[in-house]
């Protein structure tokens, strides 16, 4: 470690100078970096893009100022566009209503959002939103949470500790992407699918909703072993698996590829096409950006996806937290659903102007 | 803080040992004095202070316990990779390195989840775990000893380790409650958590070990002058070997503490806290007046860097700037007790 740390020779007054530079140079990557991976072409929306169902509920109900509270943020991640969305807006809303917002973001890893959350608690702010988050290794931190008497919000995460959880219909969604995957396939064939995550709550209803619909599609059959999606290089390793597979299910052995979210399915489109293959069909979920530019091309294998409504999610969170703080918890239901907007090829063009995505 | 004195050669490092530790020490003329031999403690408890003032929660007893309790899994598994360092020499690419004990940790946690929820008692499935985790060391010290260099070996290790955490959780989140797992989870009586416990025997232990006896001054002998030592009758070979089984060890323990904490083992944990594992370790040696990595500095460091993520949360820095701010704290604080040393030197 010696000959590492002796190693410049160079003398005091230049070394500073280096020093400043390199932190320089270090922020400006570390900035670049984020700012190339997390915004995509076109993605950044303004609030009005939300659509009006969801906008003239925030504005009948008068929503009360949140000046002088601090409102304590723990995202799961910022690596898919839902969770980046509904983060940026979430924090927006909160300052438009005169809040003082805590921000954190886990990078999708379990024990940072675990410490996350310890952190914010230890600052007692007047409410704590929980985005996205595992069930099985949150939970403890959640109960923490609640003997602190501060109050938690959740946004498409169930929790027993939490007063209000926002979240789009997802038995909605599941049986819709199930039953249009089943339509678009005739009514038989094989299909592939991604299950990496049974803890995660909307993953847990759309996979039930598959296996629900299929009941009464008996010519269709899961190819098992289903497929472990992972949380992180998501679309890579997706592409791997599904190449693989490819190559071990000839044409005729596998119709489609269902996941209960869009960051693998760019991948399995990808690897559809690299293989050259025209019978394999991609369904997926979260109108992902990536996503929505393949459903728009016609050659490619992606055909559904479900966009949900990030901006109006965030803001009605951050409302239920203002009308829960004035004194107002009657107004706030256990979980507010929104309604999802399918994807198909016909109108993705369409979707896209009207929510900005 | 107990740790100040950790490089001293305490009584029970009688004549015998005090012969082949001088001999290796030979190669390093560092030894910072008077008030440079503090700059490393200065700068982190000027940014701890900044720290305070930023945020009144900070210096919280209920803030200073998370903080501890967060550092248990980094602290633990850094000491195991201190260890290895310190016997195998701190050479970066030559020297002693364990790129395992990350994907270690996770499989040691996920082979005692799947081994409690298939209905096995805690202290078994602990065992198991543990005994998975050494098989992994056996394989490194067997390999390192074989003249492989460390860094390539443990990084095919840490693949096999990777795979088989993979294999045994199926890739899927594997819950781990119930006694004693919860009691190593939550914080007890005093705020602290039984993982804190653990810590503090784990450190305690290996601080008087290392610091205190005629074994550690002969480990640090082994790491800075192999052949010294050997003309001195050790067996560096021996040593060697030894370093990796308890590096293993720890990271078993490890391992078992994060999915405590996490109420599961998590597949693929491993990767995610390798980077900072290694940091702890090697920034150990800004609390060394001789530069060397340490015991007692590993826990100090895992504190700091702790502390660092959660002084940024709690002075409301928005979380994107985290990890660049970070970085340039532990570059500030490494580039200080450098300067600081060759001015010392002078």
């Amino acid at each position: 470690m010696n000959q590492q740390l002796s190693a410049p020779t160079v003398a005091r007054p230049a070394r500073r100078g280096a020093l400043a530079k390199t932190a320089a140079v270090l922020t400006a990557g570390v900035l670049l970096a984020t700012g190339c991976s997390l915004k995509d072409p076109g993605a950044g929306s303004p609030a009005s893009a939300a659509p009006a169902a969801a906008q003239e509920q925030a504005a009948a109900t008068g929503v009360p100022s949140l000046e002088g509270k601090t409102v304590g943020i723990a995202a799961k991640d910022i690596v898919h566009d839902f969770s980046r969305k509904v983060y940026e807006e979430l924090q927006a809303r909160v300052e438009e209503l005169g809040g003082t917002v805590v921000a954190t973001q886990a990078e999708a890893k379990d024990d940072k959002h675990v410490a996350d959350v310890e952190n914010l608690i230890a600052q007692k702010p007047d409410a704590i939103v929980v985005i996205l988050g595992d069930a099985q290794t949150l939970t403890p931190a959640l109960k923490k949470v609640d003997e602190a008497q501060i109050p938690l919000f959740t946004v498409d995460f169930q929790s027993e500790y939490s007063k209000n959880n926002v979240t789009s219909d997802n038995w909605t969604i599941g049986s819709t992407l199930a039953r249009t995957l089943a339509e678009d396939i005739g009514g038989s064939g094989k299909v592939l699918v991604f299950n990496g995550f049974p803890g995660v709550t909307p993953c847990r209803i759309r996979y039930n909703e598959l296996k629900l619909v299929l009941e009464d599609y008996p010519q269709i059959e899961l190819i098992t072993p289903e497929l472990q999606d992972k949380y992180e290089g998501t679309i890579e390793d997706a592409r791997r698996q599904i190449e693989d597979n490819l190559r071990r299910l000839p044409a005729g052995e596998v119709d489609a590829i269902w996941s209960c979210w869009d960051m693998p399915q760019i991948g399995a489109a990808q690897a559809i096409e690299a293989a050259g293959r025209d019978d394999v069909k991609v369904y997926g979920v979260d109108a992902e950006p990536g996503a929505l530019d393949l459903i728009a091309d016609p050659d490619s294998a992606y055909q559904f996806t479900v966009a949900q409504q990030t901006t109006a999610m965030a803001q009605r969170s951050a409302d239920n937290v203002a009308l829960f703080l004035d004194g107002q918890a009657d107004k706030v239901t256990t979980t507010s659903y929104l309604d999802p907007v399918f994807v198909t090829k016909d109108n993705v063009e369409q979707v896209r102007r009207d929510l900005g995505i | 803080m107990s740790t100040t004195a950790p490089e001293r050669q305490g009584p029970g490092a009688g004549a015998p040992a005090a012969a082949p530790a001088r001999s290796g020490a030979q190669p390093r003329p560092i030894r910072t004095s008077g008030w440079a031999s503090y700059a490393g403690y200065g700068v982190v408890a000027l940014v701890l202070a900044l720290f305070a003032v930023l945020s009144p929660v900070f210096t919280d007893p209920a803030n200073v316990a998370s903080i501890i309790n967060q550092a248990t899994v980094t602290a633990i598994a850094g000491m195991g990779l201190a260890v290895v360092v310190i016997v195998g020499g701190d050479d970066v690419v030559e020297g002693g390195i364990d790129l395992s004990v990350g994907a270690t940790a996770a499989v040691a946690g996920s082979v005692a989840a799947v081994l409690v929820s298939a209905g096995l008692g805690p202290a078994p499935a602990v065992l198991a775990a543990l005994g998975v985790a050494l098989l992994i060391g056996t394989a490194n010290g067997v390999a390192v000893g074989l003249g492989l260099r460390p860094l390539l070996a443990t990084l095919a290790t840490m693949g096999i380790a990777t795979s088989l955490d993979l294999v045994v959780s199926q890739n899927m989140k594997i819950a781990l409650e119930g006694q004693p797992f919860t009691w190593l989870r939550d914080a007890g009586g005093l705020g602290v958590s039984g993982a804190v416990v653990v810590l503090l025997v784990v450190a305690a232990a290996f601080i008087w070990v290392f610091h205190r006896t005629r074994l550690g001054v002969n480990a640090y002998a082994v790491g800075q002058n192999p052949t010294a030592a050997r003309v001195a009758g050790l067996n560096p070979a021996r040593y060697r070997f030894a370093s990796y089984l308890v590096s293993s060890g720890l990271a078993g323990v490890a391992g078992i503490l994060l999915a405590s904490r996490l109420s599961a083992a998590v597949p693929g944990i491993g990767t995610q806290i390798l980077l900072d594992i290694i940091l702890v370790a090697y920034m150990s040696t800004v609390f060394s007046r001789r530069l060397v990595i340490t015991i007692g500095g590993t826990l100090l460091a895992a504190l700091f860097v702790t502390a660092l993520s959660n002084g940024m949360t709690l002075a409301g820095i928005a979380s994107q700037w985290v990890g660049a701010v970070k970085g340039a704290l532990i570059l500030a604080v490494l580039t200080v007790v450098v300067l600081r040393s060759k001015a010392g030197n002078r």
